[in-house]
């Protein structure tokens, strides 16, 4: 399978223009002695859900972070279609943000919260209460966020980023704290703001299972580093398949195995062989006329991959 | 920079501290207010501390209370007008919105000092108010046109506005709230003061009244300095100011470099 990274230099110049293009090229990002963020590059066109992913601590809110100009990298960059976030002339009409699940003053009602928003970006008061139906949050409009559910809170978080009707999403772990119905309420609504209205949505999750069903495309980071990045059907194909057999005669059953083809491989007292046809796997024993306990057939789902994609990582981290 | 004043001003109004600090400040005022008028001249061994109400330098320690004590409301009210948007990550949205952090920063200075200013009218209004009241009762005349008095009213009103300026530089170099609301009033109250005292004991008198609390006295002009060297009010003034905005500029100008993380 091909692994859609570039080679380092040919995503360097941020292309002019491209309306919702966000480009990441070679950012970098010390704290001090720490590389949060090493040599990433990658690119969100519009019409898709990307993901970004990468376990705690990997770098996606400081990645986010330096893309809406709240953090200085220290090499490298971030552009929104071809410009840095801090000359957008329009900025919530540009991109629509939300990090840390919202932020919002507790003793501020919902609708306050949205029009000291509205003033400073120059939006017309009556679009608050717009997106406020929008997700769903008119009844609580005039409650103080203080007494709201994290649920809650989440919504008019993203409430805010879409008061400018922007289109670029930005959005930083969203799904936290939100209910089954309310996953599914989000993963609608970004599909449909992406592929019907043809804007940019990249979201982040530490969650490779959460994304299975919402994103198009995927970016992996690890460590601040680029690990994977590639669609999601990619990503669900390398989720290889195996079957566990248990066997007393395991030294022969690998012969047999390998005669074929196969690759074996002892875990404990069983063999792991990688393929997803148990039956053939059955046959190859039943044939050789050796004794099976056990025959079954192992689904590795994409948590692994992610663990798998990630670990490697940080195991070259620990080599270099 | 119209649309962002008003978001500013929507800030302050749409939470309830700024009414709790004004509450706070009249009652602050009325406090002393009634407290120095009732005891001035009554102790022989003071006298040259509270001297009685004859005379209207006398007097405008009475009326002066806001720029004795009553500063500290909008003090505080500058420090959180920066710090709450860190402590409840509101920075994020707020330069989201506004990404050149300069301008936000320039209409925070400018909301600050209006709301200062505003809290400066309504407590001085009760000084003079109450004051006055307090003043008459006790038998004296008012002396509220005489020399001197009408001059600090006009100008404690606009040193309350200077003081929630040097509120907002002090709490954008500090960001944590409750630390940076403690050590302002610290820095004005008892650092102030025992610096000044320092500094007098090294016969650099001259440079106490430089400090941002004797500069604030200087604008009274009281009746005594228990001491201290001060400023005429118009120096007094000026200095305040230069504190105000050279506070300001500085925590600003940390503001526009640090990392939003």
């Amino acid at each position: 399978m091909a692994l859609v990274t570039e080679a380092p230099g040919t995503t360097a110049v941020p292309r002019a223009g491209g309306a919702g293009i966000i480009e990441v090229a070679h950012l970098q990002k010390r704290f001090g002695s720490l590389k949060a963020i090493d040599d990433l590059s990658f690119v969100v066109r519009p019409g898709q859900v990307c993901g970004f992913l990468g376990p705690n601590g990997a770098g996606k809110t400081t990645t986010l972070r330096c893309i809406l100009g709240l953090i200085t990298p220290t090499a490298g960059g971030a552009t929104i279609a071809g410009r840095h976030y801090a000359e957008l002339e329009d900025p919530l009409a540009t991109v629509g943000a939300m990090l840390d699940a919202g932020s919002f003053h507790p003793g501020r009602t919902a609708r306050d919260h949205l029009r000291v928003l509205c003033a400073a970006a120059g939006i017309a008061d009556r679009r608050a209460d717009e997106v406020l139906a929008l997700v769903g949050l008119t009844e609580g409009a005039r409650r103080k966020v203080g007494n709201f559910s994290t649920g809650m809170r989440q919504r008019l978080g993203l409430a805010g980023a879409l008061l400018g009707d922007p289109d670029v999403l930005v959005l930083d772990e969203p799904a936290t704290g939100l209910d089954p119905a309310g996953i599914n309420w989000l993963r609608q609504l970004l599909r449909h703001l992406a592929h019907e209205r043809n804007k940019t949505v990249l979201l982040s999750s530490h969650l490779l299972s959460e994304m299975e069903h919402t994103a198009d495309r995927v970016v992996i980071i690890s460590q601040g580093r680029l690990v994977r990045e590639g669609t999601m059907a990619e990503l669900v194909g390398s989720a290889s398949a195996s079957v566990r057999v248990v066997t007393p005669q395991p030294d022969r059953l690998i012969e047999a195995l390998a005669e074929r083809g196969a690759t074996v491989e002892r875990v404990g007292d069983a063999l792991v062989v990688r393929s997803s046809d148990t039956a053939a796997v059955g046959k190859v024993a039943f044939d050789h006329g050796i004794e099976l306990h056990e025959l079954t057939s192992l689904h590795e789902d994409l948590e692994d991959v992610f663990l798998e994609l990630t670990r490697a990582a940080d195991d070259q981290e620990l080599r270099s | 920079m119209n649309g962002l004043l008003r978001s500013e001003t929507r800030k302050l109004t749409t939470t309830r501290l700024w009414l709790g600090l004004l509450a706070g400040g009249v009652a602050l005022v009325a406090l002393y207010v009634l407290v120095i008028a009732f005891t001035a001249g009554n102790d022989a061994r003071a006298r040259d501390v509270l001297p009685a109400l004859s005379s209207p330098a006398a007097v405008r320690t009475v009326y002066g209370v806001p720029a004795e004590v009553g500063y500290l409301m909008p003090l505080i009210l500058g420090v959180t007008i920066i710090c709450t948007e860190y402590r409840h990550r509101t920075i994020t949205p707020t330069l989201l919105a506004t990404p050149r952090r300069a301008r936000v920063l320039l209409a925070k200075v400018v909301v600050a000092a209006g709301a200062g200013f505003l809290m400066g009218v309504v407590l001085t209004f009760v000084a003079a108010a109450l004051g006055a009241a307090a003043i008459a009762a006790r038998g004296y005349p008012v002396l509220l046109t005489s020399d001197g008095v009408p001059r600090l009213l006009g100008l404690m009103t606009v040193a309350l506005g200077v003081w929630c300026v040097f509120g907002l530089g002090f709490g954008a170099l500090l960001r944590n709230q409750v630390a940076a609301v403690v050590s302002a009033i610290a820095l004005v109250t008892i650092v102030d003061g025992l610096l000044a005292l320092l500094l007098r004991w090294i016969h650099l008198g001259t440079v106490a009244q430089y400090l941002p609390g004797s500069a604030s006295r200087a604008i009274i002009n009281p009746a005594t300095t228990r001491g201290a060297e001060l400023l005429p009010w118009w120096g007094g003034a000026l200095v305040l100011l230069a504190w105000g905005l050279g506070t300001a500029a500085v925590g600003s100008f940390v503001t526009l470099r640090r990392d939003v993380t």
